[in-house]
């Protein structure tokens, strides 16, 4: 307990200090390999808070959830909600239309699957995700982003593997 | 101080990652195929409690019911199937013997299964419909109710990560003369499905089958 209370500590002293980004984006995720055989598209959602390390450096921490549903639009559903660690890398954070970026992630992932009035076992299995960005300014404080990620679930026996394309903007926040 | 605590919230989500609580083969269960019958030449051989043996084989396609499935020949009997769209369908065909003639009450695809199975799911189905033969009528009530039970072993241990099943199935025949009364039948079954083989065991009140070898097709 002591040693979260400083962990918070500290990281609320080093915030103070920062720039912040906000980020929040959504997005279609398509499953790749056979876990998704009775699922259909699925909608992914996230937001992310951030600070900037360096102009290109950024460390932060975010959640994200995907819901999937039935294949025939009956009444399964799956959903996936991340809490993870994110960390990117800019090329051109001084760029107003073009800056590319890279974004990975490592998180814990918990897992539901519910149908016809039932559900499975819950499951959390620990993820990470791995991505291109594309950061533009929309003038002021906002900057828009498009993007695309593969992720992964690394679940027990099958791990469950993502394709994802991102549609988000962002927030420069200063403390 | 900034790479201090960086490296303390990435060992914290490391720590948590690697204890992580809960796991469950969730998407392997998801990516299984718990009733694989869409490929021509599967075999399941069942012992039967007591003596005999089942043998289940997958033989061809057919067009019943204007639509394309799978026949199954199980013992002396052709069962049907279609696996599309998230469900597992069977093809219903009832039929009851009047004054030595075979009178067929209800033929129709039912869903067997709804992909993908769920602890707890229940999936209820009934029909009503009657046939007239040599000037009787004969009602025909049917229901069934599937709920999935658990995620298990199979009986014989052989198999992991099955899902039980229990079925209970209720018909209610009348011939609609002097003399006759509504004939009401239950069966309840409980079957264990496991993952890419299909059915591995399934006991009823009065017979017990398990699976003792599976041969998929190609």
């Amino acid at each position: 307990m002591k040693h979260t209370i400083v962990l918070l500590l500290a990281a609320a002293l080093v915030c103070a200090a920062v720039d912040l980004e906000l980020n929040v984006s959504v997005g279609p995720a398509f499953s790749t390999g056979q876990w998704g055989r009775n699922l259909g598209t699925g909608i992914d959602g996230r937001i992310a808070g951030a600070w900037k390390i360096t102009p290109s450096l950024l460390v932060g921490l975010g959640v994200e959830g995907q819901v999937r549903s039935s294949t025939d639009g009956g009444s399964a559903s799956l959903t996936m909600l991340t809490p993870a660690l994110t960390a990117s890398y800019y090329l051109r954070p001084w760029g107003n239309t073009f800056n590319p970026g890279l974004e990975c992630a490592f998180g814990l992932c918990r897992s539901s699957l519910s149908n016809s009035g039932g559900a499975d076992p819950v499951s959390w299995d620990p993820a990470w995700r791995a991505g291109f960005r594309w950061d533009f300014s929309l003038g002021g404080t906002y900057r828009g982003q498009v993007g695309m990620d593969y992720s992964s679930v690394l679940a027990d026996i099958e791990q469950a593997d993502t394709f994802l394309l991102l549609f988000g903007f962002t927030k420069e926040v200063t403390l | 101080m900034r790479k201090t605590v960086t490296l303390c919230l990435i060992a914290a989500a490391l720590t948590l990652s690697i204890t992580g609580c809960d796991r469950n083969p969730l998407f392997y269960r998801l990516a299984s195929d718990y009733y694989p019958v869409t490929t021509i030449g599967s075999q399941w051989e069942y012992s039967i409690e007591g003596g005999g043996s089942l043998v289940r084989t997958i033989e061809d396609q057919a067009i019943i019911g204007e639509r394309t499935c799978y026949r199954m020949l199980s013992g002396a009997d052709y069962n049907y199937w279609i696996d599309e769209n998230g469900r597992l369908e069977h093809y219903e065909d009832h039929r009851v013997m009047f004054n030595g003639f075979e009178v067929p009450l209800y033929q129709a695809w039912v869903t067997w299964l709804d992909w993908p199975l769920a602890v707890g799911a229940i999936r209820t189905d009934s029909a009503s419909a009657f046939a007239v033969s040599q000037g009787v009528t004969i009602s025909h009530d049917w229901s069934r109710t599937t709920t999935v039970v658990t995620v298990t072993d199979s009986p014989d241990g052989k198999w992991s990560n099955c899902y039980r099943v229990r079925q209970s199935e209720t018909t209610i025949n009348w011939i609609r003369a002097g003399g006759f009364s509504p004939d009401t039948t239950t069966v309840s079954r409980d079957i264990w499905l496991a993952p890419d083989v299909g059915m591995v065991a399934m006991t009823t009140a009065d017979s017990t089958f398990t699976l003792n070898e599976y041969r998929p097709g190609i």
